[in-house]
């Protein structure tokens, strides 16, 4: 606010008025003169005034009677006014807006310290409060813009999440109806190869016998691919969780891999587990015996495998470690192991498709939770796999 | 035909593509050695066996990228600092965009193209490569 404060002065008679702006000529001010309650109100029209000077006594209407009009408007509401009387008047009453602004009065003939001492004071609050008003509507400003972007950003994160479901949602559908439709034309073709092979077999030269092997081969491999991902986009589909006892499950899952445990040597300790987590017990008990049966897979071949089973409460999961003394993986490779179809190491070395970690992966992250490992080559490899609790 | 070539090494993880890979050289190439290796581990020890002996480096590598453990990008890393000579082509099933403009960016790769290797692939690279 550069513009010089407005200040109204209403009186009859010129001479006051001369005498008025006289006083006031050395204050930085703009004096809109009036000469009666009429022509003060018309010049509200037009002006923003921080300060009104009006005269008590005029004909028409009085000083009071304007005060009381300049109250009523909206514009005018907290205008501060100075009522200049020619005497102390008793009737102070009269004037009955003083709960909405400020007013004050001064007797003729005045001082002019004393007015000039009024209008300072009067200006310098209207002043004030001008600079609050305007900090009060900047700080308003920034809140609406705030309040804005943040409702900005968190629809954009709403329609965000709702995509993603969705896309989810579709990619599962597709891997299933592929992984499903695809399985067709490849049972077709492993039963003609297997024809062709029991027709002509003899027939054929050492070269066309390798290449129906290579087929057979092929479509082997793709149809193991094919069910894994199949398996892949079943987990967790239209189950429903219950209080699953992980000692019971743990038991089941070293029943089922006896013989690989006893193949192997293979020592396992089980702490004790939780004894009712809210869990999908098929897929929990997919997840240990996947990873036990890596744990085997992934053996030293100079020491027997040990391997062992925990878990311990957090504030709303279960984190499970299952450790062993294996060959363990370098840290370049913690999270590719994760990813469906990754495989480390060559088909002739050890025997998979690539989908058992994807597997646990997934089911950790059904109960809410997630997969990490921890390992160093040579030094076997610790798979944590924290459980949500609800 | 008439061109002659020393070594070829074919790396990928997949046994019956490498098979297929061999069969479509040797029908439009005569060449005196094609090595496979399924591992870019194999691949560096084939590498390694070649320097000492009175072998030359292979003249052509084909790469697969998509591999267990170290894969196609790890190979061509380690490759980079042996500051060896052969023409690589990288052979991929995937018709990912992002490999192609990645292996762009790579010296060594002389190529890309998609699996499997035609004959008529053969045909161009030794065309452009290997004109006499």
């Amino acid at each position: 606010m550069n513009a010089k404060p407005k200040i109204l002065v209403v009186d009859d008679r010129y001479e006051n008025l001369l005498a008025i702006r006289t006083v006031l000529r050395d204050l930085d001010l703009e004096l809109i003169e009036a000469k009666s309650g009429n022509d003060a109100l018309k010049a509200t029209l037009h002006n923003e005034f921080a300060l009104a000077l009006l005269d008590i006594q005029m004909p028409e209407m009085d000083g009071y009677e304007l005060a009381s009009i300049l109250r009523e408007e909206e514009k005018t509401a907290r205008l501060p006014f100075i009522f200049i009387s020619a005497v102390y008047t008793d009737n102070l009453n009269v004037f009955k807006g003083y709960e909405k602004g400020a007013f004050s009065f001064i007797t003729k003939p005045f001082q002019p310290e004393i007015l000039i001492n009024k209008v300072k004071f009067f200006i310098e609050k209207h002043q004030q409060e001008i600079a609050l008003y305007e900090l009060n509507k900047k700080l308003e400003i920034r809140v609406q813009e705030r309040t804005q972007e943040l409702e900005n950003a968190n629809s954009d994160l709403e329609h965000m999440l709702h995509m993603m479901k969705g896309k989810n949602e579709e990619l599962e559908q597709f891997a299933y109806i592929a992984s499903h439709d695809l399985q067709e034309p490849l049972r077709t073709t492993s039963s003609y190869v297997a024809l062709l092979e029991k027709e002509i077999k003899s027939k054929l030269d050492e070269r066309s016998e390798l290449y129906l092997q290579h087929i057979t081969k092929s479509s082997e491999r793709m149809r193991t691919l094919i069910t894994g991902l199949l398996e892949y986009s079943r987990i967790g589909k239209e189950k429903e969780k219950e209080a699953v006892d992980c000692n019971q499950i743990l038991s089941e899952v070293r029943t089922d891999l006896d013989t690989l445990i006893k193949e192997n040597n293979a020592t396992i300790f089980v702490h004790p587990l939780p004894k009712k987590l809210n869990a999908y017990p098929v897929e929990l008990r997919q997840l240990f015996q996947n990873l036990i049966a890596n744990a085997l897979k992934f053996r030293r071949k100079e020491i027997n495998p040990i391997i062992e089973i925990d878990a311990v409460e957090e504030n709303h999961l279960w984190k499970f470690s299952v450790k062993d003394n294996g060959i363990g993986i370098e840290e370049k490779f913690f999270n590719r192991i994760f990813i469906i179809f990754q495989r480390l190491h060559a088909r002739k070395d050890y025997i998979g498709n690539g989908i058992g970690l994807a597997h646990c992966k997934k089911i950790a992250e059904l109960h809410k939770g997630t997969i990490w490992v921890e390992s160093t080559l040579n030094g076997g490899s610790t798979f944590f796999i924290t459980i949500s609790k609800n | 035909m008439g061109k002659k070539l020393n070594r070829v090494l074919l790396i990928d993880d997949d046994e019956s593509t490498n098979f297929l890979h061999k069969i479509v050289l040797e029908d439009n190439v005569e060449i005196k050695n094609i090595e496979v290796a399924e591992t870019v581990t194999e691949a560096f020890e084939i590498l390694e066996r070649s320097k000492g002996a009175d072998k030359t480096e292979p003249d052509l590598i084909f790469l697969d990228l998509n591999m267990p453990g170290m894969n196609g990008w790890d190979f061509l890393e380690k490759y980079k600092g042996l500051h060896k000579n052969s023409l690589i082509f990288i052979l991929t099933t995937s018709a990912n965009p992002d490999d192609k403009k990645k292996a762009e960016k790579i010296k060594e790769v002389s190529g890309f193209r998609n699996k499997p290797l035609t004959g008529e692939m053969v045909q161009e690279i030794i065309l452009e490569y290997f004109p006499h």
